[in-house]
């Protein structure tokens, strides 16, 4: 499996405007020299979607979490310039530090989930407010089934299929190829098709048809 | 492992699930977490240090009032193979605990607690008996615990009061300040999955002989020493709740949230059919609806009910305490404008209800946070007036105090 990035981070992969690439090189620049304001600044402009990230990738319950992680996201960026020089971009060196971090916190629960240091010992689902009851139970069952799945996985699926990132910004994100992406998230939807999807609740929502016999394997 | 059956998909399920996230509106992260994050760095030499980490407790705690106390000197021995230190606090005096990261523990007189290292080297308060007032500053990656008895608050950066009882067995929570994203969340007896309190919310568990007998309760907590943990919920209590169950049937929904079984509420409602308790149910299994949607995470239905509270019984006092509950929910949603807007619905609907510093003080910090300080400083002043001692006073005399920006 391949780990190199093929996406290049200074190409502003997720597809936004030169000018925000220009403010984005110009915060690195404030940063990197030192200027008093850089800390507030680029707090300012990033993270409200490093938020976004880390809640949608760990859940409501984990709320009090949320924030350590955000902060400790930044506290990462800042503490590691010489990196930030080698990524060029300051979006994409923050969505690496953010899957990072998140990755990491996924990675140890399950860590304590199968120690049994958790009191619940299950991870905490995704926050829950859906206007819908059916819609609730749904994302419940789907956050569940997510939960199960490799910490990259699930990552994967936030920074692509929630997020809206384009793969290659994904793949920079996670230090890996378009490829590997592409790889994982089939891996994932063949989880949810071997699981969730067979619920019927969760198969009517998705739109999804009743199983059939096929010759066939996993997507992956 | 192979498989020899595949789902036939009409949408790409991925999308599909990504939607149902998409749909999902992350709280507002705190407003303490920018300045958090910025004042712990410094440019020093060339590079970007944390300068101030929050894991300030493991290395040393000032007690300013323990000389008086007894205890002085007790606190350098801290650290992790340390025992919990148990204090007793004089007849007359009260005292503080200072931290090395700014929080502060002050027990009023007479209180009894200990402070150990809890989960991954957080502080572990245990209340034995008396009131504490803590201002616990968010940590990184943990939790402050406080233990009173059989009830266990989880803190992640808050300021509240807590005060236990161990004869009459009765827990109270005040919490004066706490991130909408992190509440304080209690658990124990009675509680349920526990209960997320916000700023201006208040716990009271009651003490009533027959929920919590006296005897039992009394020896299961009024110990000599810091326990290690929490100390074991005393078993008439247990039974209690246990036996709970065969009344839930005749039990009022009011009756069962005030127990912690919201989920049992909840399956009642959607039992009878949720339109029909909207359009029909009495106004205390409204608000009993409400609140048991908004301590399961339900905002939907939280916000339903308490609309058809104001629809169905207007003028009445829960409509008014419904549109405070709405602004909170609003809040929580950072749909400004809306908060706002039932904050005044309080406000004109109750000019001396309960909550009148609450919604004067929510207003404020909506107020500066949606329109800006210019907006808010009138406001701070108003609430200066009525309240000067107030929850907010200290935000609200911050704002008074600011010259007027230039134009």
């Amino acid at each position: 499996m391949s780990a190199r990035a093929t996406a290049s981070p200074l190409a502003l992969p997720s597809g936004r405007p030169p000018e925000a690439a220009d403010a984005d090189a110009e915060l690195a620049r404030l940063a990197m020299s030192g200027h008093p304001r850089a800390p507030a600044a680029v707090w300012d402009r990033y993270h409200a979607e490093v938020h976004r990230i880390v809640w949608r990738a760990l859940g409501a319950s984990a709320a009090g979490d949320v924030e350590d992680l955000v902060q400790e996201v930044f506290l990462r960026v800042f503490g590691s310039f010489r990196r930030l020089r080698k990524e060029g971009s300051m979006r994409s060196y923050i969505l690496v530090t953010t899957s990072s971090v998140v990755a990491s916190e996924l990675r140890r629960r399950k860590v304590r989930r199968f120690l049994g240091l958790t009191a619940a010992g299950v991870l905490p689902e995704v926050p829950v407010t859906p206007s819908d009851e059916e819609a609730r139970q749904v994302l419940a069952k789907v956050s569940a089934a997510l939960d199960r799945a490799p910490a990259l996985e699930r990552m994967a699926f936030v920074l692509k299929h929630v997020e809206g990132l384009p793969l290659p910004a994904v793949a920079a994100a996670l230090r890996t190829s378009v490829a590997t992406v592409k790889r994982r998230l089939a891996r994932l939807q063949g989880r949810l098709e071997r699981g969730v999807l067979r619920d019927e609740a969760v198969a009517a929502y998705f739109g999804v048809k009743a199983p059939s016999r096929r010759g066939g394997g996993e997507s992956a | 492992m192979k498989r020899n059956t595949m789902m036939v998909v009409s949408r790409d399920p991925l999308d599909a699930a990504g939607e149902l996230y998409r749909a999902q509106a992350p709280p507002a992260i705190g407003r303490g977490q920018r300045a958090a994050f910025v004042h712990r760095l410094q440019f020093v030499d060339g590079r970007w240090r944390a300068t101030r980490p929050a894991s300030g407790v493991g290395r040393a705690l000032i007690a300013a009032a323990l000389g008086a106390a007894g205890l002085a000197g007790g606190w350098a021995l801290y650290d992790v193979a340390a025992p919990p230190r148990l204090l007793t606090g004089s007849a007359g005096t009260s005292q503080r605990l200072a931290f090395s990261d700014g929080s502060r523990v002050d027990l009023e007189p007479g209180t009894q607690a200990g402070v150990s290292r809890g989960a991954r080297g957080a502080p572990a308060l245990t209340v034995e008996r008396g009131v504490a007032r803590v201002q616990a500053q968010p940590l990184r990656w943990r939790h402050w615990s406080v233990d009173a008895g059989p009830y266990r608050l989880t803190v992640a950066g808050a300021r509240f009061r807590v005060a236990w009882a161990p004869e009459a067995g009765r827990l109270t929570v005040d919490v004066d300040a706490a991130p909408d994203a992190s509440p304080v969340l209690v658990q124990g007896p009675r509680l349920g999955d526990g209960i997320r309190l916000g700023a201006g919310q208040r716990l009271d568990t009651g003490g009533a002989p027959a929920e919590m007998p006296k005897p039992v309760s009394a020896s299961a907590v009024a110990v000599d020493t810091v326990p290690q943990r929490a100390a074991p919920a005393p078993v008439a209590i247990r039974r209690a709740a246990r036996g709970s169950a065969g009344a839930r049937a005749s039990a009022s929904w009011a009756e069962l949230v005030a127990r912690g079984e919201f989920g049992a509420v909840l399956a009642a409602a959607r039992t009878r059919g949720v339109a029909a308790v909207l359009s029909s149910a009495s106004a205390s299994d409204l608000a009993a609806v409400a609140d048991a949607a908004r301590y399961q995470g339900d905002q939907a239905l939280s916000e339903q009910a308490l609309r058809a509270q104001r629809r169905r019984f207007p003028a009445s006092e829960r409509a008014a305490m419904a549109a405070f509950l709405l602004g909170r929910l609003k809040e929580g949603q950072r749909q400004d404008a809306a908060a706002l807007a039932s904050y005044n619905d309080y406000l004109a609907e109750a000019p001396h209800g309960s909550l009148i510093d609450e919604a004067l003080g929510r207003r404020l910090v909506v107020t500066e946070r949606a329109l800006g300080r210019a907006a808010a400083v009138p406001l701070a002043h108003g609430y200066l007036a009525a309240h000067p001692a107030g929850a907010y006073a200290p935000l609200a005399r911050k704002l008074a105090a600011q010259p007027p920006l230039p134009r």
